[in-house]
């Protein structure tokens, strides 16, 4: 479960974030729309412990547990996730190698013991199935000229080896072809159980066609301005923002 | 006395061109454009008494084909096309013959000069195409001493020769090596030299190619060791249609200073030339990039690319790079570009979100930055051992 409670946060005196409270229960899917600059990916990137943000109010609890004060891969080994917006290309560091390191350091930091080569490769063997990624595709470095499509579908390839408890997806589908969303949602899908929780940054109802969200949000202006069920989706995809929230969007 | 007054005293009755260059100038200093950046400081006012160890009796190579101990060869064996020639065949091979009997003349190339009036070179005749990669060491055992390898080598016609070299030292040293290398029409070569010598050693190196047409040159280099460790590269293309790649590396900490020069003459039409380097400096480490591609009027159809990155790990590290195009053809693709910066802020938070700590993920994007030089190495036993030196560098932390 996580708990984000009256979040400010300001970039260069800038205030982005204007006090966002939203709860996600274990399980449950959650969607977040809004126009473009409202603070989606602002709000994604203060859970996963980005530098550069000042929190000025609020708190964000995981499992009861704030996590403001932690470093990103403090975050990462309790099972916090983010798929990225805009992946990031890394040249010279093989897309294994990096796979295999972020694996190992969360296994270390759980206490448990680090992977060998065969157990390692079965794991991820088995999520390129899942995702469709061909064989050679691993061997390159991570992201370097992978398709907007392929980056995505890493992404999602990364959240299925690491397994975490709570993900955030930043306009994952932005970019998919339509045979593509439905391989990276049934990705998704896959991973949906009683334990784990979502939260699903996109722009279009289509996603949530395949991906079913139990709770709709709309976040603008810094805030999260209206919630609802799945229907929301649609009304926002008829009406556009002005007329579902009004002067916020 | 300084080493240098003792190395004059002793060359003083030399009459030989190369001796007197050295003598006229000495060490370069930093108001010589190629030396600009780095300061040959610690060599000019080093006091040791001037050891030119004497020859070292046949020695054992270990892994290697070829040693140099202090200066001296010892062959242990050669690939099958690979010929070590006596100085007395070497004087009947005209371009061996030239190399012996050549004579600097640049105030830049005092080193070079001193090397060659100091030194008995290692003739190297390549007449077939040598699969099997030529493995040699140079190696300084005797503390504060200066020494002189030297290598000859010639490259027949459709020939081909893979040279891996790998410096390193026991004690406080100078190694000035000279290496000079013709290749003929259609003939390739690609050669490797890592250095990685003591912390205390200085490391000049000279190498001067002369390539022919339709030749293929393959130069890979890394710095990591030494006080001091400068590697200059200086190529004429005699020919059409030569394609040259080069890739180095430059790795400095603590108080070192890591330097490739790198001059390209193109003079002739169709050569294709690609150099890229990449620096790495932390602690008080400088790196310095010179390369400088000067192309002929009548090298039309040139296309030469030089590109060079460098990432500086604290803030009292420091990189030069210095990227030159001299172009007098007009119909000719030439490039450079050259840029310096810390670690990358979002790769950083890319990999930390996935739980990599930010001392490993720093490490990562090191490594990766490398590899892009590293990967470049056809010879993948090579590759690999430089692989396994640099992972060491990255490893330990030091100031010195
Ligand atoms: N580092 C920064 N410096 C200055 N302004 C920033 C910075 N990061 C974000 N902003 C601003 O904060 C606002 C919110 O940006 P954010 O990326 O969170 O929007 P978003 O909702 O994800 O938009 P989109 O739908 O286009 O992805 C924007 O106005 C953006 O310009
Ligand atoms: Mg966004």
């Amino acid at each position: 479960m996580i708990e984000i409670k009256n979040l400010h946060a300001r970039v260069d005196d800038k205030e982005i974030l204007k006090g966002l409270s939203l709860t996600i229960p274990n399980g449950e899917v959650h969607a977040i729309m809004g126009p473009n600059g409202a603070g989606k990916s602002t709000l994604a990137n203060v859970i996963s412990g980005k530098d550069g943000y000042e929190i000025t109010e609020g708190d964000i609890l995981f499992h009861g547990q704030s996590v403001l004060e932690m470093e990103p891969e403090e975050r990462a080994h309790l099972g916090l996730f983010l798929a990225f917006q805009y992946p990031v290309e890394i040249p010279g560091v093989n897309s294994m190698t990096f796979l295999r390191t972020a694996l190992n350091a969360k296994r270390k930091a759980n206490g448990e013991a680090e992977l060998d080569g065969a157990e390692f490769l079965r794991i991820v063997k088995t999520a390129m199935k899942n995702l469709k990624i061909k064989d050679d595709f691993l061997k390159r470095s991570v992201n370097v000229g992978f398709s907007g499509g392929e980056k995505k579908r890493f992404e999602i390839l990364q959240m299925q080896v690491l397994s975490p408890t709570f993900a955030v997806l930043d306009e994952t589908d932005s970019g998919l072809d339509i045979d593509a969303l439905k391989v990276v949602a049934e990705g998704v899908n896959m991973l949906r159980d009683p334990s784990r929780s979502f939260l699903v940054i996109t722009h279009y109802q289509r996603l949530l066609d395949y991906i079913e969200p139990d709770v709709v949000h709309i976040l603008a202006d810094g805030k999260i301005q209206k919630t609802g069920d799945k229907n929301l989706a649609l009304e926002l995809e008829e009406k556009g923002y002005d007329a579902v929230i009004g002067d916020a969007a | 006395m300084t080493l240098i007054d003792t190395l004059k005293s002793t060359l003083a009755d030399d009459t030989s061109a190369n001796a007197k260059l050295f003598l006229d100038n000495g060490i370069p200093t930093p108001k010589i454009e190629k030396w600009h950046y780095t300061n040959l400081n610690n060599i000019m006012r080093t006091t040791w008494p001037f050891q030119k160890a004497s020859h070292a009796s046949q020695q054992s190579c270990g892994e290697s084909d070829i040693r140099f101990f202090d200066g001296h060869a010892t062959v242990c064996s050669v690939p099958d096309g690979v010929t070590i020639l006596a100085e007395r065949e070497a004087s009947a091979h005209p371009i061996l013959q030239s190399m012996r009997t050549q004579e600097f003349s640049k105030r830049d190339e005092s080193l070079a000069a001193l090397s060659h009036s100091q030194s008995t070179p290692l003739f190297i005749l390549v007449d077939k195409k040598v699969e099997a990669t030529l493995v040699l060491e140079n190696f300084s055992m005797l503390k504060e001493s200066v020494n002189f390898p030297h290598l000859c080598i010639a490259v027949t016609e459709a020939a081909s020769l893979t040279l891996s070299s790998h410096s390193h030292s026991a004690g406080e040293a100078w190694s000035n090596i000279l290496t000079q290398i013709h290749i003929a029409n259609d003939a390739s070569l690609t050669l490797m030299n890592l250095q990685n010598e003591r912390k205390d050693t200085a490391h000049t190196s000279h190498t001067f190619i002369q390539a022919e047409e339709g030749s293929a040159l393959n130069i890979y280099g890394m710095n990591i060791g030494g006080s001091l460790g400068r590697q200059t590269i200086d190529i004429d293309l005699n020919g059409k249609n030569i394609q040259t790649n080069i890739a180095a590396a430059n790795l400095a900490d603590g108080k070192q200073t890591q330097d490739f020069t790198i001059h390209m003459n193109h003079n002739h039409p169709s050569c294709d030339t690609n150099v890229f380097s990449r620096n790495v400096c932390r602690g008080r480490g400088q790196s310095v990039f010179q390369g400088k591609f000067y192309v002929a009027q009548q090298a039309q159809q040139t296309d030469a690319e030089m590109s060079c990155k460098s990432l500086l790990l604290s803030d009292r590290a420091r990189a030069d790079s210095k990227p030159e195009l001299e172009i007098y053809a007009d119909d000719v693709k030439c490039g450079h570009g050259a840029t310096v910066g810390t670690l990358d802020s979002e790769s950083l938070f890319y990999l930390m979100a996935r739980g990599v700590p930010r001392k490993d993920a720093e490490n990562l994007l090191v490594e990766g930055f490398i590899e892009e030089m590293l990967t470049r190495i056809p010879d993948d036993a090579t590759a690999k051992i430089w692989r396994a030196h640099f992972a060491a560098w990255l490893a330990a932390t030091y100031e010195g």
